[in-house]
């Protein structure tokens, strides 16, 4: 059982007042370029300490969401300092959450022969880290990455991996470990109040079950795979969707009848009740995702629960930011761009 | 005390002398203009005036002067340029406005060249490191060199690259930046360059003109940019010089071209019939005499007046008349809007019951001669608007104070002097009658109210508004309703037994019926047929929930003046904490507690009392018996403040 950490709580809502608004979105949209959009988070949002040296007509975009992605993680680490909680194994997560994307990251750019890892790799958080991400970066073989995180919690994870008849990793296969891995490590660590941990969990198992139905429409969807061949490569944890739920949905034998089926569903009933487009999954999740959290938020006074949420909501509005600037970048129409945004 | 009275006025004349009767209407400062379309005849065939203002291309052109040279214009005599004509003077603005580009566009040109100068000297500041020719730098044959400034991030990233061909030296480090060079053998150029582009490193290009070693061509740049911001202060300055020699004129044009611009815009508010022009309006009857005299040297100008409410077509627009005593209250009765022309100036009302509402929230003698004083001279010295209806509620609230025995806090100051005056009954101190207090509110809200119910009547019979007046809730069945409630329960409680039968059917279940049936009654007395929309289950359902509404809001209503006693007491109580601070202080730091006790309960209480009382006015005295949707006397005139679209 923990302490409360109200000040935590407190504090987590007074940044949380100064997110971006609807017309904080607006006003990005109708700008023409990245230049733009980055001259309007420096003079108009709390973006602007972050911004502060940087030359507005110059910056790059991959630089600028870079940036972006950094104050996520700065906030975090300092609503974390605040009270002294980071110590605490639970808010280990985030340290744990980027790991885990960036050995998946370099799993990909293996698979793809490419040496650009390095170009996105976050330095930023490289002291805080298990292993040394500059030298993550350098390997460019499977059997180089098992041996470097030998003396690491993932080695344990990945040692079953083998590669495939053409010598590529499976990546999934990779990703459903992993992620099965965070999620027992972050059920495991949620040792707070019952009320609070109810909640946790409940947002955990959206979060879950929604990584399940995305992976297996895509599946259905765009590869036409059978139910066997998806169940394999699916997380083995459920949320509120039991199993058998699960396996009837990736049966359907196409992405219309996947739709239909997931649509009699608890998730399918609320997206529709809240007026999202059920045939954009994908949108519609992180929509009703976006909804708890801010729920969650309002109502709750736990610090753990808080934390996790607002960096949710945080990584939803860099998202909301990066998806702007993609869509000016390549000249997208803004009722497009809009109906990317999450508010 | 009432609403001026007004007359309506007919101007007819030929076209011919429509621009100088225009040119009186705005001079004479009290016509209200209305579009004559709206009373004309459409038999007689009349043609309303659309024309495009000749004046506003030139006035559009003089914003424009304006605007660059950052001049405000005033109105000024213009005798001088009367007789110019639009083409002279659209060439003179036109000539002004031409040099003022050129001004302009010198200073601009000094301004990027202090830009460009600027930018050079922030990137070499950063680059101090160098000792050798930057020009000798640039001209290598086999190692090329790049200078810029690379991201935090991405330096730490530079290991990564340890096995590349390439040197990077940083000079200086700026919050997020690393300021430096690379060097890289020309042969390895392309990739090398791609590896810092994917690191976001941003190039600095030196400018030609910069020479020597980063110390030497940072102390030139400095002068070069001292030499800049002179030439920009020199081209200001003669901006400056040339527009004094033109702004006299240019103000006399202006005062010109505004008069007859709004001028010729009153010109759409006439018709035209056979060459003769019709202008409408109205002129308080107070200067309606003068006003017909006005046009005396235009022969073929008649003017015809009657009174404002025989012209069925246009409400009579309001001029409030109030003495001084009321006149600053006024802008409460404003701020809610206009009584209609044949209702209640209810300004007298609103001063009487603000200042006495106001009195008993904050009677303290001493607190409120200051406010008195502090409202006076903010009225005087700083124009307030406010400033002369404070000083009022500052002496309504010194009155109550001597009445409370008050004085800065002080309960028992005043005692001696009612002894010696033999006055027992008085001081009544707050804190010792809160009960009898708060009963006397409720009491004083009651006669309000019924203040309220009576001035509806008068103001709804005057109107013939007999729905209003006989039946509504604030009329004579809801005054009886509420009397005889009232009579009834104030007889209970002395002892008289006053609800009997015909009491209760004749003075309260007789008006509800009237309240009730209030619509169809109306109309009964019209002399109109009643047609009920909806059907009768409407009818009742909402005639129900009406008259629920009714009796709820005379409890509501009443019980709200309860807030008059409960601030009274809120008064007396704070300065109570006041005071016991101060006394358990040191003997220097009590007065000091005593004198910011009372600024702070002064402006805390003045303010909370202030919208209380409004709030009183507005919610359950006003809405009985006011409309508020007059229109306002707004007398032609030149506005040379307003600009134009």
């Amino acid at each position: 059982m923990q302490k409360n950490y109200n000040a935590t709580v407190a504090k987590i809502m007074a940044i949380y007042g100064k997110r971006l608004k609807p017309q904080d979105y607006t006003e990005m949209m109708n700008r023409h370029n990245v230049s733009e959009v980055a001259d309007y988070l420096k003079k108009n949002t709390y973006y602007s300490k972050l911004l502060a040296s940087i030359d507005t007509n110059t910056i790059h975009r991959g630089l600028l969401e870079n940036l972006l992605r950094r104050s996520v993680f700065e906030t975090y680490m300092r609503i974390t300092g605040f009270e002294h909680i980071s110590k605490q194994k639970f808010y280990n997560y985030k340290i744990i959450q980027t790991e885990i994307d960036e050995i998946l990251r370099c799993i990909r750019c293996i698979n793809a022969g490419s040496d650009k890892l390095i170009q996105d790799v976050p330095v930023y958080i490289n002291h805080l880290t298990s292993f040394d991400l500059l030298e993550l970066a350098k390997i460019n073989d499977f059997k180089g990455l098992l041996d470097f995180l030998k003396k690491t919690q993932y080695y344990s994870v990945l040692k079953e991996v083998s590669l495939d008849e053409n010598g590529k990793v499976d990546v999934t296969k990779c990703e459903t470990l992993l992620r099965t891995y965070f999620i027992n490590m972050l059920r495991s660590s949620a040792d707070f109040r019952i009320s609070d941990s109810k909640q946790f969990i409940s947002f955990l198992e959206t979060e879950i079950d929604f990584i399940n139905i995305i992976n297996s429409y895509r599946l259905t969807a765009y590869f036409g795979e059978s139910e066997e061949e998806i169940e394999k490569d699916m997380l083995t944890i459920y949320g509120r969707l039991t199993a058998e739920r699960h396996r009837e949905i990736y049966s359907a034998p196409n992405a219309e009848e996947f739709i239909r089926r997931f649509s009699k569903t608890y998730y399918g009933k609320q997206i529709i009740k809240n007026g999202y487009d059920i045939t954009d999954l994908e949108q519609s999740a992180r929509r009703l995702r976006y909804k708890h959290a801010r729920s969650i938020l309002r109502r709750s006074g736990s610090a753990p629960l808080s934390v996790y949420v607002f960096i949710f909501l945080l990584e939803t509005e860099v998202q909301n930011i990066i998806s702007i600037i993609e869509g000016i970048r390549y000249g997208v129409e803004s009722n497009k761009i809009a109906s990317l945004v999450i508010t | 005390m009432s609403i001026e009275k007004m007359e309506f006025v007919n101007i007819s004349g030929h076209t011919n002398d429509l621009n100088a009767v225009l040119v009186k209407l705005s001079d004479c400062g009290c016509f209200h203009i209305e579009s004559a379309s709206k009373v004309a005849n459409k038999k007689s065939g009349y043609t309303a005036i659309k024309e495009d203002n000749p004046y506003t291309p030139l006035l559009k052109k003089l914003y424009e002067i304006s605007a660059r040279s950052g001049i405000d214009f005033k109105s000024m005599d213009y005798s001088d340029v009367e007789k110019d004509s639009l083409p002279v003077l659209d060439k003179y603005l036109t000539d002004v406005s031409n040099t003022l580009d050129e001004y302009k566009a010198a200073e601009k040109k000094a301004r990027e060249q202090l830009s460009i100068h600027e930018q050079a000297m922030y990137q070499v500041d950063h680059l101090q490191g160098i000792t050798a020719d930057f020009q000798q730098i640039f001209h290598c044959e086999h190692i090329k060199i790049r200078m810029g400034r690379l991201p935090a991030d991405s330096f730490a990233k530079l290991p990564y690259y340890d096995d590349k061909p390439f040197f990077f030296f940083h000079f200086s480090q700026e919050q997020e930046y690393y300021w430096g060079m690379y060097l890289v053998p020309v042969a390895y150029l392309d990739e090398v360059e791609e590896i810092f582009d994917n690191l976001y490193f941003e190039r600095t290009h030196i400018p030609d003109f910069v020479h020597g070693d980063a110390e030497t061509a940072s102390s030139e740049l400095h002068r070069m940019v001292e030499e800049d911001k002179k030439s920009i202060e020199e081209s200001v300055k003669k901006l400056d010089e040339f527009m004094l020699l033109k702004t006299e004129k240019l103000c006399k044009i202006f005062s010109r071209l505004k008069t007859q611009h709004d001028n010729f815009d009153l010109r759409n508010k006439a018709v035209i019939v056979k060459n003769k022009f019709h202008i409408v309006g109205f002129v308080p009857r107070s200067d309606s005499e003068r006003f017909a005299g006005m046009f005396g040297n235009l022969d073929s100008v008649s003017v015809s007046l009657q009174h404002a409410d025989m012209n069925g077509k246009i409400p009579p627009p309001i001029k409030l008349k109030n003495n001084w005593f009321s006149r600053p209250f006024s802008m409460f009765v404003e701020m809610y809007g206009l009584p209609s022309y044949n209702s209640i100036n209810p300004t007298n009302f609103v001063a009487i019951t603000y200042m006495l509402l106001f009195g008993i929230m904050f009677g303290d003698f001493g607190q409120g001669l200051v406010l008195a004083i502090f409202g006076a001279l903010m009225g005087k010295l700083k124009k307030w608007q406010m400033g002369p209806i404070i000083s009022r509620v500052g002496i309504s609230g010194a009155i109550f104070g001597l009445l409370y025995g008050s004085v800065f806090g002080y309960e028992e100051l005043l005692d001696p002097v009612y002894e010696k005056l033999g006055i027992s009954f008085l001081p009544l101190k707050v804190m010792n009658n809160v009960a009898p207090i708060l009963v006397a509110t409720i009491a004083l809200g009651v006669f309000l109210i019924i203040i309220s119910i009576l001035i509806n009547i008068v103001s709804g019979i005057k109107n013939r508004d007999y729905e209003n007046a006989l039946f509504s809730n604030n009329g004579i069945a809801g005054l009886v309703f509420f009397g005889s409630i009232l009579g009834g329960l104030v007889g209970t409680l002395i002892g008289i037994k006053v609800f009997s039968v015909p009491y209760v059917l004749l003075l309260i279940v007789l008006p509800l019926i009237m309240m009730f049936m209030r619509e169809p009654l109306a109309c009964l007395v019209r002399g109109k047929k009643y047609r009920m929309e909806g059907g009768v289950g409407d009818f009742i359902a909402s005639n129900f929930f009406e008259v629920f509404e009714f009796l709820l809001s005379y409890v509501s209503n009443s019980l709200s003046f309860v807030r008059v006693g409960g601030f009274a007491i809120s008064h007396a109580s704070m300065m109570l904490v006041v005071m016991a601070l101060a006394k358990g202080m040191s003997a220097a730091a009590s007065p000091v507690m005593v004198v910011f006790g009372n600024i702070f309960v002064m402006g805390i209480e003045a303010l909370l009392v202030c919208i209380q009382a409004m709030r009183l006015e507005f919610y359950e005295l006003f809405s009985r018996f006011y409309s508020g949707d007059g229109v306002p006397f707004t007398p032609v005139k030149i506005n040379y403040d307003e600009t134009i679209e």
